[in-house]
């Protein structure tokens, strides 16, 4: 059985505000959520910036005891849920309840809670850590919270691929709801990486801009971390139409596979397959693809690689193929960055344009592609969004605008 | 960067590079490059935290990108360790 799927909300948290509007707004101007690091005494590390969602205080949207079982990111994550929701106007039955899914993504779970739990032990010489140090920091919180809220039960798990996590989850969302394993979906990523000991981490990795980020720019001095949560309604386009919902785009394909190359070092050749496995599962040509959402981190490595990568599946149609790399407006979310790219490449297939690649400067011959560089029109019936993750685990989702 | 290198650092730079790479000693010489000790980006980063902490020093990111061979590397090390309050 293979059926169409829709997505009928969507929802962001981000450095740039509170909600999917505000994101795509940023988007559209081309402005960057990157700032200072607040938060820490930064003077011991090599760099200070970061796109951190300053303006999201759990507190906002949870009360304090809703709060004791939940990381940051968790919240991220029901937060963002709520708004799709909202939007989708989905109400479910107890019976439609059970064929429900949940699929989160989130490279390092509940990150904020295990640092500030551990150093009580290591720094403080305390005896013992909050009750709640395991529930918070479980990957699957986001997930977990959003069934306890919702009272979904069908499927529910949580992904945790580093930088493809939000992909790999919306990925497999996808297929269950078009395999017939579930009717309905919430799926996207969330992330709150912002802890000393991780921010000292990213700094001994060396892969951490000094200023900003600059995807596909020559002179590129590489990431620059970002948290929040992006999340997505998919459903059948059957019960889309049922229930007479706005239907924002149409999910078509997705393609996943594995370097095999190297631990941190991407490979052009394995990205290129994902791509290639992306377009068969949507049976979609390559030159039906108008934008690709790069996974453009600005790192050396992954940009060069990632051109490559473009430059071959889409050889023919480099001419009417626009590239868009918003890691310098968000920041690498890391689990969240596949979700946050899905609403950028949602919104741009409904608005029909695409949208600047913020902080460019000089093109690097070693990235030949068609970069966009400006919000303006952009006819183009479908997309591919790329997420690339350190250890070579690749995945790629195709949308296609949507038409009645 | 043409820093004189004294003695102890470019041996103890030898040393530290051999152990991360689980080289045997006699085959890093000041004249190896990192192409023939086949070390690649990765090992580069791990081989520049062993060094920190061997000489407590902060090697930073755009003079680390730069170097090539052995003897590069002894003199960035040397540079940093001369530019170092002296100890208290």
């Amino acid at each position: 059985m293979t059926r169409r799927v829709v997505i009928t909300g969507i929802g962001a948290i981000s450095a740039l505000g509170n909600n999917a509007a505000a994101f795509w707004s940023a988007c559209q101007a081309g402005e960057s959520g990157i700032g200072k690091i607040t938060g820490f005494d930064m003077s011991g590390i090599r760099f200070q910036n970061g796109a951190q969602a300053n303006q999201f205080n759990p507190a906002d949207h949870f009360d304090d005891k809703q709060l004791i079982p939940l990381d940051r990111f968790a919240t991220m994550a029901v937060v963002a849920a709520r708004e799709a929701l909202a939007q989708s106007q989905l109400e479910l039955t107890p019976e439609e309840k059970i064929r429900a899914a949940i699929v989160t993504g989130s490279c390092y779970g509940g990150k904020t809670s295990e640092d500030a739990g551990f150093s009580t032990l290591y720094k403080d010489n305390q005896p013992r850590v909050h009750p709640m140090t395991i529930p918070r920091l479980m990957a699957n919180a986001g997930a977990s919270a959003l069934t306890l809220e919702l009272g979904w039960q069908g499927p529910a798990w949580t992904v945790s691929t580093a930088c493809s996590s939000a992909n790999h989850a919306i990925g497999q969302a996808f297929w269950l709801v078009r395999n017939g394993m579930a009717d309905v979906a919430l799926t996207g990523g969330s992330e709150a990486p912002f802890t000393y000991g991780s921010l000292k981490a990213w700094e001994a990795l060396r892969v951490v801009s000094p200023d900003t980020c600059r995807p596909f720019s020559k002179g590129r001095g590489g990431m620059v971390l970002g948290e929040g949560a992006g999340m997505l309604v998919l459903e059948t386009l059957e019960n889309a139409q049922a229930r007479g919902a706005n239907i924002l785009a149409e999910i078509a394909g997705f393609g996943m596979g594995a370097d095999a190359h190297h631990i941190t070092q991407p490979s052009a050749a394995g990205a290129a397959r994902a791509i290639r496995l992306a377009l068969a599962d949507a049976q979609c040509s390559p030159d039906q693809i108008g934008v690709v959402n790069a996974h453009g981190t600005g790192t050396a490595a992954n940009d060069v690689a990632e051109s490559a990568a473009i430059r071959d599946v889409f050889a023919a149609n480099l001419a009417s193929l626009k590239v868009v790399a918003t890691k310098a407006i968000h920041g690498h979310a890391l689990g969240a960055s596949g979700a946050l790219e899905a609403v950028a490449t949602i919104r741009g297939l409904q608005e029909q344009c695409v949208i600047p690649t913020a902080n460019f400067q000089t093109p690097d011959p070693e990235c030949d592609i068609p970069l966009s560089l400006a919000h303006t029109p952009w006819p183009h019936d479908a997309a591919v969004s790329n997420s690339f993750a350190f250890g070579g685990l690749n995945a790629v989702l195709v949308f296609r605008r949507f038409e009645d | 960067m043409s820093e004189s290198v004294s003695p102890d650092v470019l041996d103890r730079v030898m040393r530290t590079l051999a152990e991360t790479q689980k080289l045997s000693a006699d085959k890093v010489t000041p004249d190896s490059t990192f192409e023939q000790l086949g070390i690649d980006s990765l090992d580069g980063i791990n081989i520049l935290f062993a060094l920190e902490n061997e000489f407590n020093i902060n090697i930073p990111d755009e003079s680390a990108r730069l170097v090539r061979d052995v003897r590069q590397l002894a003199e960035g090390v040397q540079k940093l360790l001369n530019e170092k309050p002296a100890a208290s």
